[in-house]
């Protein structure tokens, strides 16, 4: 039932901002705080700070809007904020500019504290009291984890102790926590940890980030798929011979090797970006552009990929680590010769795997994934191959073959679409080539996107989960990456190192390839 | 390639306007970006691109120089065919001269050097209006979207009257485009400019959607308003304001004209569903007028001149809402301001324009807000429009309460020109 309120606009209607209607604009979120812990490491210097000052440039942030960076180092406010400014300097895809920082520094505070400090939290949890008082943030809060993943729980049970965590904390607002990848390291791990975070909030206050669907390219996928009515009729088993997702990094573990060496390529890029690169690619058209419906339709395609048995890991799944080699014209070390790695480690430098989506849609159809440090190019690229003409209707011309047509959709760099048909070479006689049909982002937008985190923060405070991953999709990938990672403790183990630095790869991979009549793509 | 070839092309590639013949502009185009796609030498090729046919309508020659500058700016984000249309009249038998130029970019990220086109066009004698839409026309890109933008409509040279423009030209051009693109910051007579607007989308042309740059201008402003009240607890003042003030700027060498300040309340009158109640128009271009909310309740509005250094006559230079909720009272204010950039190349500092939003709540802690207003330069406010093609409703009803509250026997003592201060 709808009542009048004292000045006459329906309540319903006050329910929203009647000013946005029609405003062709970005909405921004309630006003908030945010909580960084961690906030004197890597990722709040390089990615958060930033994001965060360049959505205040854009007008993206709400009055009020306040920064709460909570970590052991003791800092006061002062020193907090000097540090975030020389990151902005140093890390800010625009300029520093005094206006728009001194707005920011005003509600900008610090939280010195172990993560296992109760007390630190009471001190967190009065100040966000203050700003809610004093900066009319309305009990509006995201948590944002940029901690080791081993600090995740005692961090979420100490904001649970405090009393931060709740909905409503003001009479009114919201509560929402962001986790950053990697969310466990197998199923169990992952298990648990959804166990805990649902302890203290659930489902739809968490937001796993996974940075690349924050990538404009990433998001792309689903508008190239559904804004478009040529490709969904052919985007099927009918039509298509196999998909290729490829995500290769020139670079070598650099400074992750602490990280890495416990993770690996699998657990590193599989689980998480690849996998969502897949789900985005195969998924049906969900019946709403909204979060649940799209994720939906992601967990549906992950549970019909069927967990691999040992057998099949060992026919279908290539795992690899890079030796001493060239890259960028200069002599690089293998992976075990890297700082903080191992002499003898075994740890996946590179993966490559064969999978199948056993659905109405995709039954059969190949898709073949993989990734690796120290490939010859950075490079991500989903490149679906069709499948050949019925009838070679030009052979008594002297043509006797017939490229496939490919459709590449390229996530990084060069960011783009590209299209493979064959044409007739203009001559008298019946010549037949391959040519590309190009679309290129840099060319048609003559913008520079905005950083991944500035999408998803955002995206986060106005409480679209969208782009972010569930509990049960969590779960679901990390159901296949186990298998996979069971079956290698079972199996013999590996002879690294087993390819260049510089290569696409140990051979293995290849022959796996070509025993489908297959090769992979150079992009 | 012969050495003549060669320096026109490459006159052609650096943007300096080369002579074409008019009768031919398609063809001498279509030669010219073949040899410029492989190149003098294949270090020097360039991609031709276009997203849209954009026809700009200069004034006169003298415009042609300041216009070029800006839709080469605006070709550095959105490649376009641009076509340079200036009429200088005069007597006698009609001639028509054309000229083409790339503008090249190199693509965010590297790559190829992505080019757009202008051509001008200037067309002079007695026929000159009658023959410009037909040298035009076949010179349209089909299934590119059609922007005619005439940054002085409906004044100019050809609009005797302060709105009536030459038809032989203005029709067909407008009848060949999607977009009308104009600025209300730049009318001459603006309260009856105002109304012939709102007649040129509502009766003349309703399937042209129109852009008003000034509108646009009035972005940031409606943004951070509407921002204001994302706060369930601010919000509740949003139906109980009880008074608006909006300061528009004066110069004493600019003309009067407040249609960003009507526009802005025209926008908030309608989101919020105020209606007409009364105007008492006051000397100087001060308005103050009675709005009635859906409770029956008066709001009283105030459209007051200002004078303000750096900025440009016209524009908004403070928003003041006040009002009363549950007992405590609060005010709502948005003031244009400007800081020192960062230092240039010449060593010179231009100011970097803000917009501070100050929340006042009876009893609570005043927060303060500085944002950067946002770029308002032409090419830039003709990209967010290229954004946005199409018609946008919001605009359309916000015209519509902006006439009613021109509409006021005050227009001829605005246009008398008589101005004040503060």
């Amino acid at each position: 039932m709808t009542t009048l309120n004292a000045a006459g606009l329906l309540e319903e209607q006050l329910a929203s901002n009647p000013l946005w209607e029609g405003m062709r604009l970005q909405r921004t979120p309630e006003p908030c705080a945010m909580v960084i812990f961690g906030v004197t490491g890597d990722l709040a210097h390089r990615k958060l700070i930033p994001a965060l000052y360049n959505l205040a440039v854009d007008r993206l942030l709400p009055p009020g809007f306040s920064i709460v960076g909570f970590g052991r180092r003791p800092y006061t406010d002062e020193q907090f904020r000097a540090e975030m400014e020389e990151a902005i300097k140093q890390f800010s895809r625009r300029p520093l500019e005094p206006g728009t920082w001194e707005s920011i520094l005003q509600g900008m505070h610090y939280v010195q504290g172990d993560f296992n400090d109760e007390r630190a939290f009471e001190t967190l949890a009065s100040l966000l009291s203050d700003l809610d008082r004093e900066r009319n943030t309305g009990g509006n809060r995201v948590f944002y984890l940029s901690t080791p993943p081993s600090t995740y729980e005692e961090i979420i049970a100490n904001i649970g102790a405090a009393g931060i965590a709740r909905q409503n904390w003001a009479g009114s607002g919201w509560t929402r926590i962001i986790i950053e990848k990697p969310f466990g390291t197998d199923l169990p791990t992952a298990r648990h940890l959804n166990s805990k975070v649902h302890e203290v909030f659930d489902e739809s206050q968490t937001y796993r980030i996974d940075h690349y669907l924050g990538k404009e390219t990433v998001q792309n996928i689903l508008v190239f798929r559904f804004a478009n009515t040529i490709f969904e009729p052919i985007w099927n088993r009918r039509y298509v011979e196999s998909v290729q997702i490829t995500v290769a990094e020139s670079l070598g573990v650099e400074e992750r090797a602490g990280y890495y060496e416990g993770a690996g390529a699998l657990r590193d890029m599989v689980q998480n970006h690849l996998m969502q690169q897949l789900a985005l690619t195969a998924m049906e058209p969900p019946s709403d552009f909204e979060a649940d419906a799209i994720r939906d339709e992601k967990v549906k395609i992950f549970r019909s990929i069927k967990p691999l048995d040992p057998r099949e890991v060992a026919e279908r799944v290539v795992r690899g680590q890079y030796g001493p080699g060239s890259s960028g014209g200069q002599q690089v070390p293998g992976y075990r010769q890297e700082p903080k790695v191992s002499p003898t480690s075994n740890t996946e430098s590179f993966v490559a795997m064969k999978l199948f989506i056993e659905n109405w849609r995709w039954q059969g159809v190949p898709f073949y994934l993989r990734t690796g440090k120290r490939l010859p190019v950075r490079s991500s690229e989903i490149a679906i191959t069709f499948k050949p003409v019925p009838l070679m209707l030009f052979r008594d011309s002297g043509v006797t073959q017939l490229d496939r047509n490919i459709l590449a959709l390229q996530i990084q760099p060069d960011e783009g679409i590209s299209m493979k048909f064959e044409s007739k070479v203009p001559s008298t006689r019946m010549q037949i080539r391959s040519v590309n049909m190009d679309f290129r982002y840099n060319t048609a937008f003559g913008t520079q996107p905005a950083d991944a985190y500035e999408r998803l923060i955002l995206d986060c405070m106005l409480g679209d989960s969208t782009l972010f991953t569930r509990a049960d999709e969590v779960e679901a990938a990390w159901t296949i990456v186990t298998s996979i990672l069971d079956g290698w403790k079972v199996l013999p183990p590996p002879q690294f190192p087993n390819y260049e630095a510089g290569s696409w790869g140990p051979r293995e991979a290849h022959e796996m390839l070509s025993r489908d009549g297959f090769v992979w793509r150079r992009p | 390639m012969n050495t003549q070839e060669e320096q026109r092309l490459q006159t052609f590639v650096n943007g300096t306007p080369l002579d074409v013949d008019p009768r031919s502009i398609d063809r001498e185009l279509t030669a010219l970006w073949a040899a410029a796609r492989t190149g003098v030498e294949p270090s020097k090729a360039v991609v031709r691109f276009s997203i849209l046919n954009l026809i700009v309508m200069a004034r006169n020659s003298q415009q042609v120089e300041p216009l070029t500058s800006q839709i080469i700016d605006l070709t550095m984000k959105h490649p376009c065919r641009a076509i340079l249309l200036v009429n200088e009249g005069g007597e006698g038998a009609s001639t028509v001269k054309a000229t083409v130029a790339a503008h090249c970019r190199l693509p965010v990220g590297g790559g190829m050097p992505v080019c757009g086109e202008q051509i001008n066009i200037t067309a002079s004698g007695g026929d000159a209006a009658a023959i410009l839409p037909g040298t035009v026309i076949p010179l349209l890109t089909s299934d590119l979207p059609v922007a005619l933008g005439w940054p002085d409509w409906p004044s100019g040279a050809l609009a005797a009257d302060g709105w009536s423009l030459d038809p032989a030209l203005f029709a067909p051009l407008l009848q060949s485009a999607d977009h009308l693109i104009v600025d209300s910051l730049r009318f001459g007579k603006p309260n009856s400019n105002l109304v012939r607007l709102e007649a040129l989308h509502e009766q003349d042309y309703p399937s042209v959607a129109i852009t008003d740059l000034n509108w646009l201008r009035l972005l940031t402003w409606r943004q951070l308003t509407a921002q204001v009240f994302d706060s369930p607890s601010l919000r509740s003042y949003l139906p109980n304001l009880s008074k608006i003030t909006v300061r528009y700027v004066v110069q004493d060498d600019r003309p009067l004209n407040p249609c960003q300040a009507l526009l802005y309340l025209g926008w908030l009158s309608d989101k919020m569903s105020w209606r007409p109640g009364e105007i008492s128009p006051q000397e100087k271009g001060n308005s103050a007028i009675t709005l009635r909310t859906s409770t029956g309740s008066q709001l009283y509005a105030g459209v007051l001149t200002t004078t303000a250094d750096n900025i440009w006559a016209g524009d908004i230079a403070e928003v003041i809402m006040e009002g009363s909720y549950n007992g405590v009272a609060a005010t709502f204010t948005l003031e244009r301001i400007a800081f020192d950039e960062q230092p240039q190349a010449d060593g010179s500092k231009p100011l970097a324009e803000h917009i501070r939003t100050i929340i006042e709540v009876q009893g609570q802690n005043r927060i303060e807000r500085i944002v950067p207003l946002g770029k308002q330069a032409w090419a830039q406010l003709v990209g967010n429009a290229l954004g946005n093609l199409g018609h946008d409703s919001a605009f359309e009803q916000a015209l519509q309460m902006a006439v009613w509250m021109s509409s006021t026997s005050g227009t001829k003592k605005v246009d008398k020109g008589v101005r004040g201060g503060r």
